[in-house]
């Protein structure tokens, strides 16, 4: 059996959220001013300078035959280009129940993410971040924001890149 | 499978051998077998009688002697002094430990970029030893250019 790896995102009401694997490779998601899985219609549901986008709640998703997969560490390898007014917010620890998304200031999503490998694990599984998967499942939720200001430029910003690090056994 | 998933990678840069004592000098050698039927993983390592464990690939080879705490990196021997530990009375007393426990895990990164996943892994392993009530770790990640990364952790 193959292992593998997917991003997966939920969205929608909490009282009856969808789940689904985005996979792992190309754009994946786009922040915008809509909550849904849809990576594509980004331009339909921009993002005007000064508000933040929806947020963003993704999980890791592991699905194979391993022994334990632990310390998972989540940045932003590469940021916006320019990043003029955009802000990347987020939260990884801990967030184990999913709310749903809002399009205003996020409570959760407050800090910024790292630009660079933080060192220690900062995505939790089971509420820890000393926490494992030894079978198939999700970490706990990532929970993204982009925030802006009234000088982000119009139109397509670049694309940023994300990365995870994890240790399999 | 999900064509858009990350895939297991096919090969591995350094697969495992595990080495049990098998009596009268011989070992009982135990491959990882990576991408067989026949794959075994961390968990189906018995760490109670693993005395010797190695990696080999790209025509090199790394390993922990799990009798003695001794590292062998491609020929060259490494052993870790813990040090010593300043006792109530003033002295020092050499840490010393008394078993070592086989720590193995590969770390993956992965790059998502908009043009794909760039996919890069090391390969750690070493050993933890209790001390005192206090846990000690010494561990050696190798990369697929051989480049060695030592990480300590009391």
């Amino acid at each position: 059996m193959a292992a593998t790896f997917n991003w997966a995102q939920t969205y929608g009401s909490s009282g009856g959220p969808t789940t689904t694997d985005l996979g792992s490779s190309g754009n994946l998601f786009n922040f915008k001013n809509a909550d849904d899985a849809t990576a594509s219609n980004y331009a339909s549901y921009p993002v005007t300078p000064g508000n933040p986008s929806y947020e963003v709640w993704i999980r890791a998703h592991f699905t194979s035959t391993f022994s334990s997969i632990d310390n998972l560490q989540f940045w932003m390898s590469t940021d916006f280009s320019p990043n003029t007014g955009l802000s990347v917010k987020y939260k990884a620890n801990n967030v184990g129940s999913y709310v749903t998304p809002i399009n205003t200031t996020s409570s959760i999503a407050t800090t910024a993410i790292p630009t660079a490998d933080p060192g220690t694990a900062n995505v939790s599984i089971g509420g820890s971040l000393t926490g494992a998967l030894v079978a198939a499942g999700y970490s706990d939720y990532i929970v993204l924001q982009v925030q802006t200001t009234g000088s982000a430029p119009s139109g397509d910003s670049s694309l940023a890149i994300f990365t995870l690090q994890y240790d399999e056994a | 499978m999900n064509d858009l998933s990350i895939d297991r990678a096919k090969t591995i840069d350094y697969e495992f051998e595990c080495l049990y004592p098998a009596g009268d000098g011989n070992w009982q050698v135990t491959h990882q077998d990576y991408g067989t039927p026949q794959e075994k993983h961390f968990s189906d390592i018995d760490l109670e009688k693993i005395e010797i464990f190695r990696l080999n690939g790209k025509g090199r080879f790394y390993g922990v002697d799990l009798r003695n705490g001794e590292m062998n990196l491609n020929g060259t021997s490494l052993f870790f002094d813990l040090g010593v530990k300043a006792l109530p009375n003033g002295e020092n007393s050499r840490l010393i430990p008394k078993k070592y426990t086989l720590i193995y895990f590969r770390r993956i990164r992965n790059d998502f970029t908009p043009d794909g996943v760039i996919k890069r892994m090391i390969y750690c392993f070493g050993w933890q030893t209790d001390i005192d009530g206090e846990s000690y770790q010494r561990i050696i990640c190798v990369d697929e250019h051989g480049r060695l990364l030592v990480s300590n952790k009391k």
